[in-house]
């Protein structure tokens, strides 16, 4: 699987990071390790494990290709990290899994909007509507 | 209509059930012009909204909010996706170093500041909301954000404030 950091990633690292949310530690130390997971999705036990990654869906529909990679506590301020992952599209994109945004959980509504959220980015890169900043690799 | 349904259906420009979900955003546009939401946002939504399902949510999401901090965070979402879906077509970007990082967020963040500090000479962001039809909540998020400005934002607020290019530029606009 190739992991494509897209400008929506990129922008929600630069976020978090600025508003102190995660800190170079831990996207060193934690969630990068996390994210190179992908490369051999999904053979490995942890995509197994619901607490760490899960079909993304609003009221019991699933996003098709929508994906979350979940940490509960992370960091000093123990927060609730999502990343929301594209992956299982078709034709040229299938292989590729696309890193969408970052955000933290915080209450239903916010959670609400960021689906609605991964739902117009998903639809986008099936439309080959994206900016792609780079590859983890 | 399930959800599912709805969603297999959304972009079927024949479907009753498409039509009904435009229907349902003219009408949200019409609560939003009540609510002093500028013209051109509540045409780009609508316009956005009749495409994109995610977008149409947002817009049923505000007619059914009450709390106004909840209300100002969909009309920034839904700003941040009509600028998404803007995007013409897919666009190898420069790639960027995780080293670089945090010089790219202080780099954004000094140039966000400078621009700020030119929006507040003139009249602040209640009045810049005015000038440019961008919600107010879309530019507090702007404003108050690490991430990248989007070229065409810049351009409004340049028309706007009578800014040069020079005033407006950055090397990590995108």
């Amino acid at each position: 699987m190739e992991i494509i950091i897209t400008q929506w990633a990129l922008d929600s690292y630069l976020d978090l990071k600025h508003a102190n949310q995660i800190s170079a530690e831990d996207y060193k130390e934690t969630i990068r390790p996390d994210v190179l997971l992908l490369l051999v999705f999904p053979d490995h036990p942890k995509f197994a494990n619901g607490k760490f990654w899960s079909p993304a869906a609003v009221d019991s529909n699933v996003l098709s290709a929508g994906f979350k990679m979940k940490r509960h506590i992370l960091g000093e301020r123990c927060v609730q990290l999502r990343l929301p992952v594209g992956l299982g599209f078709a034709d040229e994109l299938a292989g590729k899994a696309f890193l969408l945004h970052a955000y933290v959980k915080t209450d239903p509504k916010a959670e609400a909007r960021q689906l609605e959220k991964m739902r117009t980015r998903l639809q986008l890169i099936r439309l080959r509507k994206y900016i792609e900043r780079g590859r983890l690799t | 209509m399930t959800g599912n349904a709805r969603a297999s259906n959304y972009f079927d420009e024949t479907s009753e059930l498409a039509n009904a979900c435009r229907v349902e955003s003219y009408a949200i546009g019409a609560e939003m012009k009540k609510a002093g939401l500028p013209d051109n946002f509540i045409v780009a939504a609508v316009t956005t909204a009749n495409d994109f399902e995610g977008v149409f949510n947002l817009l049923k999401m505000w007619a059914n909010e009450s709390d106004r901090a909840e209300r100002d965070a969909i009309v920034s979402d839904i700003q941040e996706l009509i600028d998404d879906c803007a995007q013409p077509e897919k666009v190898e970007g420069v790639y960027v170093r995780f080293d670089d990082l945090d010089r790219i967020a202080s780099d954004v963040r000094k140039f966000k500041d400078s621009l700020r500090a030119l929006v507040d000479e003139r009249g602040g962001i209640g009045k810049l909301a005015e000038l440019t039809a961008i919600p107010q909540p879309s530019l507090s998020r702007f404003f108050n954000t690490a991430a990248m400005p989007r070229r065409t934002t810049l351009h409004k607020i340049a028309r706007a404030l009578n800014l040069s290019q020079i005033q407006i530029a950055t090397e990590w606009s995108v």
